[in-house]
């Protein structure tokens, strides 16, 4: 009988060590990173032109787990007006467009007319094919060599005609899934 | 031997250290009221955990006894505490979403941009440990888990587990089975002492169960044993709210408190145990708001 105590305690030992050592969930976090951009465009028309430069790891959730990283993925993106003057500001062939650190497209968004106050406290989701989910996914996983990107807004034709100056204030919203190892 | 307990013991604290580091990062991004639906889960496994092991059997010793035990549980996450139905400020539209120990965290759209929900940690299952000694005298057993707080990196942490039981079957003459009662009390504190304000997280897991149970021991050696057990935990968490999504202006970058209790309440136990001389293995199974199978090893002197 005493034969058996080495390895019945061996086995038991073993099951509580696998236990501790098997759980890699715990070494994995994921989480949902909202990035947000406000602009404020002012202008006196017929166009809006915007332009914004910024990057990835300006963000302090992202940049605190920059080295911890295993993989990124787009979730959802959305636009919402904060305000707008005047009121009934709106324009044609509106376009948003993002592009990494080389000038390549990688999220498009377009609409043929819209007027801002659709857009308080109603946010805009953007519908992207698999295709274009995919070429944002690609910049994501190229996060470590460019993780910057220049955001252009374009609207043409702002309406009403005679109102100018007009002031636009929006806000651009991505949401990333974010897995960074632990360890 | 002295070795690999210390080395159980202390994979046991830095493992409870992941899980409440990790606790922390998650919760920094939810206000009090969905705080405490997304960790109710892990509060009920403390105390299923720490409720969990404390006899093997029945029969306590007249003359003095002593025992000294490693226990390895293993507790199942059942599929509706892996996700609870989100609250989001009005305007917006909730749904399911991850609770600490679910997967994916909900993403809302609603008037002031995407409400943005934690993930858990997308575990079904949840190995652990624990060591305790027991000494016992006149039919009386005192058992005993503690653990000094020490302090890891930036948080601190510690335990206290005290068991009393009593062996009543004493009192029935020609009692067929041995019966037992016990009361335990399990007190977990985890804290973070650095200096950095927004990664503020103290918490306190405090456990305490009452238990009747029953065993007969066959040839000296097998013993089958069962019991019923009452039991309550309270998990007080404070931590520092982010709100990363802008919807809680009014409780942003404050300490809050919350006060959770777990869903365990009663549990049946059954299992084995074979004693080799001054060792004694042991099975049980804990049907509880988390089934948990405990396995353990004992030197009885």
């Amino acid at each position: 009988m005493k034969k058996l105590y080495k390895p019945i305690f061996i086995f038991l030992i073993s099951i509580i060590f696998l236990g501790f050592n098997s759980c890699d969930v715990l070494e994995q976090l994921f989480f949902n990173l909202k990035l947000s951009e406000e602009f404020h465009s002012t202008g006196n028309g017929p166009n809006i032109s915007e332009i914004i430069n910024d990057c990835l790891s300006n963000d302090d959730s992202f940049d605190d787990n920059f080295d911890k990283i295993q993989n990124l993925k787009y979730v959802s993106a959305a636009y919402y007006t904060l305000d707008a003057t005047p009121q009934n500001l709106g324009g044609s062939n509106i376009s948003a467009t993002l592009t990494d650190c080389n000038g390549n497209v990688i999220l498009q968004q377009s609409l043929p007319t819209a007027q801002a106050s659709d857009y308080v406290a109603n946010p805009y989701e953007f519908t992207l094919t698999q295709a274009q989910i995919d070429i944002f996914n690609q910049y994501l996983a190229n996060y470590q060599e460019c993780d910057c990107f220049t955001a252009v807004l374009l609207v043409e034709q702002v309406t009403p005609a005679n109102s100018a100056p007009y002031t636009l204030n929006g806000v651009v919203e991505i949401v990333i899934e974010v897995e960074a190892n632990l360890n | 031997m002295k070795k690999l307990l210390i080395k159980v013991f202390l994979l046991s604290v830095l493992y409870f250290n992941v899980t409440f580091a990790q606790a922390g990062v998650s919760l920094t991004s939810l206000p009090p009221s969905e705080a405490t639906k997304y960790i109710q889960p892990l509060s009920t496994f403390l105390g299923v955990y720490f409720n969990s092991g404390g006899y093997q059997t029945a029969y306590v010793p007249k003359t003095f006894g002593f025992k000294l035990s490693i226990l390895g549980m293993y507790t199942f996450i059942p599929e509706s505490q892996q996700s609870f139905i989100s609250s989001p400020p009005s305007g917006y539209t909730g749904g399911e979403t991850a609770t600490f120990f679910g997967s994916q965290g909900g993403v809302y759209l609603g008037p002031q941009g995407f409400a943005v929900y934690p993930f858990g940690f997308d575990a079904s299952s949840i190995p652990s440990g624990i060591i305790q000694i027991s000494g016992s005298l006149v039919g009386a057993e005192v058992m005993l888990r503690y653990f000094p707080k020490l302090k890891f990196n930036d948080v601190e942490t510690g335990l206290l587990g005290v068991g009393v039981k009593y062996n009543i079957s004493q009192f029935i003459p020609l009692s067929p089975v041995d019966i037992a009662v016990q009361v335990l009390y399990n007190n977990l504190t985890f804290d973070y002492v650095g200096d950095v304000k927004e990664n503020f997280f103290n918490s306190e897991s405090k456990n305490f169960a009452i238990n009747a149970h029953a065993s007969k021991t066959f040839s000296g050696m097998f013993t089958l044993y069962g019991g019923v057990q009452y039991e309550s935990t309270t998990f007080d968490v404070e931590y520092y709210f982010r709100d990363p999504s802008g919807l809680y202006p009014q409780l942003a970058d404050k300490n809050q408190k919350i006060e959770v209790d777990g869903e365990n309440n009663f549990r049946f136990t059954a299992g084995g145990a074979v004693k080799l001389a001054a060792i004694v293995f042991n099975v049980d199974f804990n049907v509880t708001s988390q089934f948990t199978i405990v396995g353990g090893i004992s030197l009885e002197l």
